[in-house]
């Protein structure tokens, strides 16, 4: 039955395959190649730039202000982890994408074969972007040795949410710990990855394993394996609570809506859209022992060929209009100076529930990362999947 | 090769050879090499050395941060403590400076060594998954078989045209919507909420948690890939004359006499090649043990390897696991081959 199938659909090829399409094709290809290379490299930068971006970064109507007030073409590409993007410009040397959009803290990754180029600072709007956010970068890693890689873009937390309904905590009074009780099987959900994090800076906030608030993860790999063995005895008892593992947003969501979860750690935006799409008992806020901070940035690869059209979006992107645009169109946080007044009521209503008194100035930034970091913290993860 | 040359000649001959050569290179060898080279070295950082880079990069840091707070100072309008405060700030910046430069001669750089390390720093709970994904994919290849053997022997010398045409286009539709499609189908169906545990809640059993146990990998795997064990096996069937079977139920022989002794022999490279296509396809698979499994139960070795390349950012370890899993299947398809005694040839009819 297949062979009939195949040798079926060879006859159907053979006959669409005829000599005088195999010649365009040659011709094609043959003008292609020999024509001069000056003309090539005004046809790559004739108004257009290769964006790589987080799924929901670039919405339409970024692309469709970008293009009319300036006339240059937006590609977007689309990532979901910050791994992708490195493993992608890695197996391509660092070419194919004008602009990504790292976290601060992977910037040590595309250091081994130079994947970024350094940024020229002088042709960048910088009163255009929030000084303090400008000032972490530079201690998260956004400059290496001197010289600066990253221009902060946006941040955004990694919290508790819960449900309301069925659990009650006091303002300020949530901790990582909460998902660590008896009675809560198959109820809670998180990601691998941040839960041995958080689990790091809870039990140094009990005095439990001491950690420094977690920054002895990123002192040696020996102090990284001490506290993270620490974390996994204290959560064995505790698997059994887990629910759903998740790693990015859509999965995240559905932890709670598919999987029967009531309490896990999510991104901000993952339990502020539950909030105000799903159900109002869906409550996303920031535990006391602070809440994960990421700030991911705009870099422009190594092998990028449309420099010039590059920085006019950098600093399209940055004003106080489109600031507040992304920040309406996803719910994280532009680094854009003054664009407070163009965000939504329902943006600013979700942002006072997520943080609390003082829970800005407790945020725990993710540092930067170090050479054994990955892939120590990927052994934990699979033990603590294999629990 | 002359009788290639007769055939087609020169120009076209020498189109064939580069097409074919391209694609021997560029398709199996090419890829393989890389891979292979790959996973014999790995990066050298100079064992605790690295934590002297680590430091270096913070203190880097530290004088960016204070370079720009000096900006800030040198705004402020000019007094003793404005001064003092940007004296302050050059003196650390200095200080800083002399730290680096000590570590700097202590740093140790990065050097790429040949080794078979990669192949051998396998722990125990990775072997363990290894065997596993074997097991269980000989297991998905068995019960594969278990289901499509009635189903390819009823449709090949049982049914009627019109009721085998009907049997097979039933079997083609759902191959006709994307395997991740189909694979999210089965995961709607046996969600903690889903429609499984719906229908089951009605005749009052609790919900069953069928991703978590893994039994929901299985389930989707199988029906995944019965296709590619029910065709090889149909086509095999079909081409069995049916006097023999006629024959030698004329003779007495009972249903599974005839079935041990004239249609599984004749049967055997169609048995093969199934085997072997369900066991490459689940034992390759990625999508499907990580969707339905919501990664809360134990990995398949594949999910391992995705996680060397793309979590732990470490592509030699990969290249390694890649290559073993790579040659536990060309053993597994030799085995198949002798235990069926067909050989290559076979397998191409």
């Amino acid at each position: 039955m297949i062979t009939k199938l195949s040798n079926r659909m060879t006859q159907i090829a053979v006959k669409k395959f005829n000599r005088r399409a195999l010649l365009k094709a040659v011709a094609a290809g043959g003008v292609a190649a020999t024509m001069p290379f000056i003309i090539r490299q005004s046809l790559a930068s004739s108004g257009e730039v290769n964006v790589f971006a987080w799924g929901d970064y670039i919405k339409p109507n970024i692309i469709e202000a970008f293009e009319k007030k300036t006339g240059i073409k937006i590609n977007l590409s689309t990532y979901g982890s910050n791994e992708e993007v490195q493993s992608k410009l890695r197996a391509a040397g660092g070419k194919g994408f004008d602009l990504i959009f790292p976290s601060v803290d992977t910037r040590p990754e595309y250091d081994d074969g130079d994947l970024l180029q350094a940024v020229d600072e002088s042709r960048i709007k910088l009163d255009q972007i929030d000084s303090s956010i400008w000032r972490s970068s530079l201690k998260l890693g956004a400059s290496r040795r001197g010289k600066r890689y990253l221009i902060p873009f946006d941040w955004g937390t990694e919290g508790i949410t819960y449900d309301s309904s069925v659990h009650s905590f006091k303002p300020g009074e949530l901790s990582y710990g909460d998902m660590w009780v008896d009675g809560l099987d198959g109820k809670v959900a998180g990601r691998q990855k941040s839960i041995v994090i958080t689990l790091a800076i809870y039990l140094d906030s009990i005095g439990k394993v001491s950690s420094n608030r977690g920054m002895d993860l990123y002192k040696s790999e020996a102090d990284m394996r001490r506290v993270l063995d620490g974390c996994l005895k204290f959560l064995k008892p505790y698997k059994k609570n887990i629910g759903a593992f998740w790693n990015n947003a859509t999965e995240a969501t559905s932890a709670f809506t598919d999987a029967g979860c009531t309490i896990g750690q999510t991104w901000d935006t993952t339990g502020i859209k539950l909030h105000i799409d799903v159900d109002k008992k869906w409550i996303y806020t920031a535990p006391k022992e602070g809440a994960l901070a990421w700030m991911d940035t705009m870099a422009i690869p190594s092998g990028a060929t449309n420099i010039e059209q590059t920085y006019e979006l950098i600093n399209f992107l940055m004003t106080p209009e489109i600031g507040a645009m992304f920040a309406n169109n996803t719910g994280y946080n532009t680094a854009a100076v003054g664009s407070a007044r163009h965000l939504s009521e329902a943006n600013k209503a979700a942002f006072k529930i997520a943080y609390p008194e003082g829970a800005i100035a407790n945020m725990w930034w993710w540092p930067m990362n170090t050479p054994w970091f990955s892939s120590v913290r990927q052994e934990y993860v699979e033990k603590v999947t294999a629990l | 090769m002359s009788r290639l040359l007769r055939s087609f000649g020169p120009h076209l001959t020498s189109l064939i050879l580069l097409l074919s050569g391209v694609w021997v290179i560029g398709m199996i060898i090419g890829p393989q090499l890389i891979m292979v080279e790959q996973s014999f070295w790995y990066t050298d950082r100079g064992g605790d050395a690295v934590v002297i880079t680590v430091q270096i990069d913070a203190h880097y840091n530290d004088i960016d941060v204070l370079a720009f707070d000096k900006m800030d100072a040198e705004d402020l309008a000019p007094s003793p403590e404005r001064d003092a405060k940007i004296a302050e700030i050059d003196a650390t910046i200095a200080e800083k400076r002399v730290i680096i430069a000590e570590l700097e001669t202590r740093e140790v750089i990065p050097k790429k060594v040949y080794s078979l390390r990669n192949y051998t720093i396998m722990g125990g709970s990775h072997l363990a998954i290894f065997i596993k994904t074997i097991l269980a994919s000989v297991a998905v290849t068995l019960i594969a078989f278990v289901v499509c053997y009635p189903m390819a022997y009823t449709v090949a010398k049982l049914a009627t045209p019109n009721r085998a045409a009907i049997i097979m286009l039933g079997l083609i539709i759902p191959y006709a919507i994307n395997e991740l499609l189909r694979v999210f189908a089965w995961l709607m169906i046996l969600n903690y909420n889903g429609v499984a545990n719906f229908l089951l809640g009605l005749i009052g059993v609790e919900p069953i948690a069928f991703l978590e146990s893994g039994t929901g990998v299985f389930i989707a795997m199988v029906y995944a890939y019965i296709l590619f064990m029910v065709f090889p096996i149909y086509n095999t069937v079909e081409t069995l004359d049916t006097s023999q079977i006629e024959a030698a139920r004329d003779l007495g022989a009972p249903t599974w006499q005839i079935h041990r002794r004239i249609v599984l022999p004749h049967a055997k490279p169609g048995i093969a090649v199934g085997c072997i296509m369900t066991f490459m396809l689940s034992a390759g698979s990625y999508a499907v043990p990580y969707i339905m499994t919501r990664g809360t139960a134990e990995p398949w070795f594949t999910q391992l390897i995705y996680n060397k390349f793309f979590e732990s950012l470490n592509w030699n370890t990969g290249s390694a696991y890649a290559f073993t899993l790579l040659v536990a299947c060309v053993i597994f398809v030799f085995l198949m081959m002798r235990m069926f005694k067909v050989g290559i040839k076979d397998i191409a009819k």
